[in-house]
């Protein structure tokens, strides 16, 4: 920890150095707008791991991998829009299906796609809101409505679509049939529920999400019941200022200790939620999304075997 | 033989030129930003001088399309655009490059990526007509970009967001329009061929599944039918070319290859070990496609012979 707090002085020293000198600034006349509000020195991008949000369509554009829009179709209901990337690689490979977070499908869910096929798997990140928008449309259509569209999304509608791109991955020649979650702030509590759905998952990753909760003498707690079904190990990422979900962390051990279930929890010291996403907001940020996402990697590749 | 032999010295002669036209990494605006994964672990290959007897690179650091850009700026040949009359909805925006050459040239219509029709395939373009042949590249996307516009107004990531709204029906029909173009050129020798890459690779293939009287068929890493039936009606000889790590793709090559055999029609796969997708377009390759300028290097001398021998 001590190295962490270090980084994060050296950050802090650093930016009124930048800001004096925006000649030298190799950043000039790119995408600013990260940048504007009073945060350390930013990072220049780091390919290793997930782009920082407003990267994200530049990490795109350089993708040298396959990436495609398919509508996948669902037993019932609107196809299932959905972004798929694939690895450069020539056996077989597992899939991770990606679920975005509260704003809906965007770039940054699909260069998260983009980074994990670079890493060997085949990525699907299925727009939730797919059939929630105006004329059949999803998160684009939706606007400035995703807010409200994405509430009325049951955990029965969020399974049943994660249900709908795994068995669209499993179809797939390149893939070797295992499927591994990962999901991000809502997508992370979608992530956790879904390896209580689902039993035939090989992993669950959980960014920033809370566990499955029920109400217990008028009080949110940790639904033992829903967490005894769970098959997949599950690791998850939390940042240390984001009481609102780190602190659902300890209740969640001592629940699946005592069912015998896997659960690695970390929590990353300094940083916000949403941190691998916001890498640019803090140095904790940066430095917690380059710590995660190696754990991150490792886990899958480890479960998906 | 003698004036081809004479263009390759002139074009090695020139190499210098190229090398010092290339933008040089000390004055790249991009530097520390987002830079193609090559950038990293870039093999010596991608250093050399570009060899101008292969299309360009389309992964160039910095600006990803530098070198697509010197080379359709600086190319001596006719180009333009022409709207091509069409049996859909819209007339086909297509870019057409003339080789000098003073006889009859077959015609090559070639097919774009999932990207839409970029710079990138008007650079593979003006190559083939450097090589000889008349060079038509459709936009199968016309009509359906913003009031009316395609690929262009789309931009990249755009126009794959609307690519699947090309149905295979479509594609033929528009091949079709194309075709018809091409016949009636009066600097055509009609004999018509046809090349496309990743999306367009499945559309060369499938043209060839769809159009009997077609030439010949080049399919860079396209998708292909896993059902032997739906090669049935296949006459033109189909030339496939893979990037070993492209397992989405070869994993369907027995099932074209037992396909095209029952339709007693040609077909020749060839498998680049340690290429990726796409290798013709990111020549310098990356980590997990080491092999992409050998593969570049081996599937266009093999896309030439292919082309002349069925084209001829």
């Amino acid at each position: 920890m001590r190295a962490l707090t270090f980084a994060a002085a050296l950050g802090l020293v650093a930016t009124p150095v930048l800001a004096q000198s925006p000649a030298a600034d190799p950043h000039a006349g790119h995408d600013m707008s990260h940048m504007q509000q009073p945060a350390p020195a930013a990072r220049p991008d780091n390919p290793a791991i997930p782009p920082d949000n407003a990267a994200s369509m530049d990490r795109l554009k350089a993708s040298p991998r396959h990436g495609e829009w398919v509508d996948i179709k669902m037993p019932s209901g609107p196809a299932l829009r959905s972004f798929v990337t694939y690895p450069e690689r020539k056996d077989k490979a597992p899939v991770v299906l990606i679920i975005h977070d509260i704003g809906g499908m965007g770039d940054w869910a699909r260069a998260v796609a983009d980074s994990l096929a670079k890493e060997g798997f085949i990525g699907i990140v299925p727009d939730m809101l797919s059939g929630k928008g105006p004329n059949g449309g999803g998160t684009e259509e939706l606007g400035q409505g995703v807010g409200q569209a994405i509430r009325t999304l049951t955990p029965d509608d969020v399974n049943a679509r994660l249900n709908a791109a795994m068995a669209y991955g499993r179809s797939l020649p390149a893939a070797s049939g295992r499927t591994a979650v990962i999901g991000f702030c809502w997508g992370g509590s979608g992530s956790f529920a879904y390896a209580v759905a689902q039993p035939e998952l090989s992993a669950a990753v959980v960014y920033y999400g809370t566990p499955p909760t029920k109400t217990v003498d008028g009080k949110q707690a940790v639904d033992t019941d829903a967490l005894a079904k769970i098959k997949a190990p599950i690791v998850g990422f939390y940042g240390g200022n984001d009481a609102r979900v780190t602190s659902t962390v300890e209740p969640t051990v001592a629940e699946m200790k005592t069912l015998g279930k896997t659960y690695e929890p970390h929590v990353m010291e300094g940083a916000g939620h949403g941190f691998l996403k916001g890498q640019s907001g803090s140095e904790a940020n940066a430095q917690a999304a380059a710590d995660a996402w190696p754990l991150t990697i490792a886990f899958l590749k480890q479960h998906t075997k | 033989m003698r004036i081809a032999v004479l263009a390759g010295a002139l074009a090695l002669a020139a190499a210098p030129v190229w090398a010092q036209s290339a933008p040089k990494p000390v004055d790249d605006p991009h530097a520390g930003h987002v830079m193609p994964e090559m950038a990293q672990t870039a093999p010596p290959a991608a250093q050399a001088p570009r060899n101008p007897n292969l299309p360009p690179q389309g992964d160039a650091p910095g600006d990803k399309d530098a070198v697509v850009k010197a080379q359709l700026s600086s190319s001596p040949r006719k180009s333009e655009w022409v709207n091509i009359k069409a049996n859909g909805p819209v007339p086909i925006k297509s870019f057409v490059v003339y080789p000098d050459r003073k006889d009859k040239a077959p015609v090559v219509i070639v097919v774009m990526e999932i990207f839409g029709l970029t710079d990138w395939i008007r650079g593979v373009a003006d190559q083939l007509a450097k090589e000889g042949f008349i060079a038509i590249a459709p936009d199968f996307l016309s009509g359906l970009g913003p009031n009316g516009s395609g690929s262009a107004e789309l931009g990249e990531d755009g126009s794959r967001g609307v690519i699947g709204k090309v149905t295979d029906d479509d594609k033929v029909r528009i091949l079709n329009d194309v075709r018809a173009y091409a016949l009636a050129m009066p600097s055509a020798n009609g004999k018509v061929g046809i090349v496309g890459f990743c999306w367009g690779g499945g559309t060369a293939f499938l043209y060839a599944r769809k159009q009997p009287a077609l030439n010949a068929a080049v399919s860079y890493y396209g998708p292909m039918p896993a059902d032997a039936a739906e090669f049935a009606n296949t006459k033109a000889p189909v030339l496939g070319l893979y990037g070993g790590n492209d397992n989405r793709v070869n994993a369907n090559i027995d099932a074209a290859k037992a396909g095209m055999v029952k339709a007693n029609a040609t077909y020749d796969p060839h498998v680049f070990d340690g290429a990726g997708h796409g290798f013709l377009r990111a020549q310098a390759g990356n980590q997990n496609a080491p092999g992409n300028m050998k593969a570049t290097e081996e599937a266009w001398k093999l896309t030439l012979d292919w082309l002349r021998k069925y084209t001829k």
